[in-house]
């Protein structure tokens, strides 16, 4: 599971980590994670913030521009938005962008090895 | 990495690889303020508790096995590894003298789902395909370190259908008394204080230093038949 490197406040930058494919189906989102081979659905606010995450800007930004556009208190939604990165974090699909993202491509496997024979282990 | 958005069949969905540095809104061409306006505008969201609503384990994580088998061993006063008993697994029972007793047997990973078979007291060990090695520490008050291994080319000669080699450790399990120790492990999973490590083909223990006889543990082992894996 993800580890935060400083403490999830309004300053944490959420950045999607490598390996993660959203599939957007109708407003929801489904998180592929292909590191770990699990799926996590979320709902379509949390799906809303997701799309948000782009490694530069804050949670506090994020949750500026959701109560401006959506016309939500502020403290609700900056609440509601470190929760969901915190569950986010906890799922090993977000990190904090500050710390760069952690560099998982190597433990993304190849698909086509399903099928073939077992580990030799 | 790859990137782009494709409309699937559905003509709805879409599919994604994320990256940390090419933010989706950016990418599609509207920035955060946007994206979330025209959000606002469609109605698409009213203001709800962000949640994930479920995370489980990918279909593409499952895997098979051909039959699954369990065997449950019991320590021995001599130690002798060479010459455990076979002990009858129960889902309530699975060892008589150590403290997992009455708690339920050690399960394969979640992603294997096929029944899983127990074998039975009336075999020998060389039967149930697992060995211990020579040595004289497999008794419970023993501190030693302790690797199981499967047979090559063996399969158990009763009580198992479907069974056919390559076989392999699923999960394993270790009881005592005193201190009490029910430690169970699946592969893939955390290993524990007397369970160091589980791979395919040998589990290692660390035995429990139990101040009871040497018979007062047992082990417990559940092995895949022919299996796929993730």
């Amino acid at each position: 599971m993800g580890a935060l490197t400083a403490p999830l406040d309004g300053a944490f930058v959420p950045a999607p980590v490598s390996g993660v494919e959203a599939v957007d189906a109708d407003g929801e989102i489904v998180l592929v994670d292909e590191v770990t081979d699990r799926l996590h659905l979320l709902n379509r606010t949390a799906a809303l913030v997701w799309q948000c995450f782009d490694g530069e800007a804050s949670v506090a930004e994020i949750a500026f521009d959701l109560a401006d556009g959506l016309g939500v208190p502020f403290e609700q939604i900056l609440g509601d938005t470190l929760a969901i990165v915190a569950d986010l974090v906890a799922q090993g699909v977000c990190s904090d962008g500050r710390a760069g993202s952690p560099d998982r491509s190597f433990d993304i496997p190849r698909r086509s090895r399903l099928l073939d024979e077992p580990p030799s282990d | 990495m790859t990137t782009g958005w494709a409309t699937g069949d559905d003509g709805l969905s879409q599919v994604h690889r994320q990256d940390a540095d090419e933010p989706v809104a950016v990418r599609r061409g509207i920035d955060r303020r946007s994206l979330i306006k025209r959000a606002a505008a469609a109605g698409a969201v009213a203001w709800t508790a962000p949640v994930i609503f479920d995370s489980l384990a990918s279909p593409a994580a499952a895997g098979t096995c051909g039959a699954i088998f369990r065997v449950t061993l019991q320590m021995r006063d001599d130690g002798n590894c060479t010459a455990l008993d076979v002990l009858q697994s129960t889902a309530a029972n699975y060892v008589g003298n150590g403290a997992c007793n009455g708690t339920a047997s050690v399960t394969p990973p979640g992603q294997y789902t096929e029944t899983v078979t127990d074998l039975a007291s009336s075999l020998t060990l060389a039967q149930t395909c697992i060995s211990l090695g020579a040595s004289a520490n497999c008794a419970a008050n023993s501190s030693a370190a302790v690797s199981a291994t499967l047979v090559a080319a063996c399969t158990p000669s009763s009580g198992v259908t479907g069974c056919s080699t390559p076989l392999n450790f699923l999960a394993a399990a270790i009881s005592s008394n005193a201190p009490n120790t029910c430690e169970k492990v699946q592969r893939g999973g955390a290993t524990t204080t007397h369970i160091t490590g589980i791979t395919g083909t040998q589990v290692d223990f660390v035995q429990p230093s139990s101040t009871h006889p040497g018979h007062s543990g047992s082990y417990q082992f559940v092995v895949g038949c022919s299996c796929t894996f993730p």
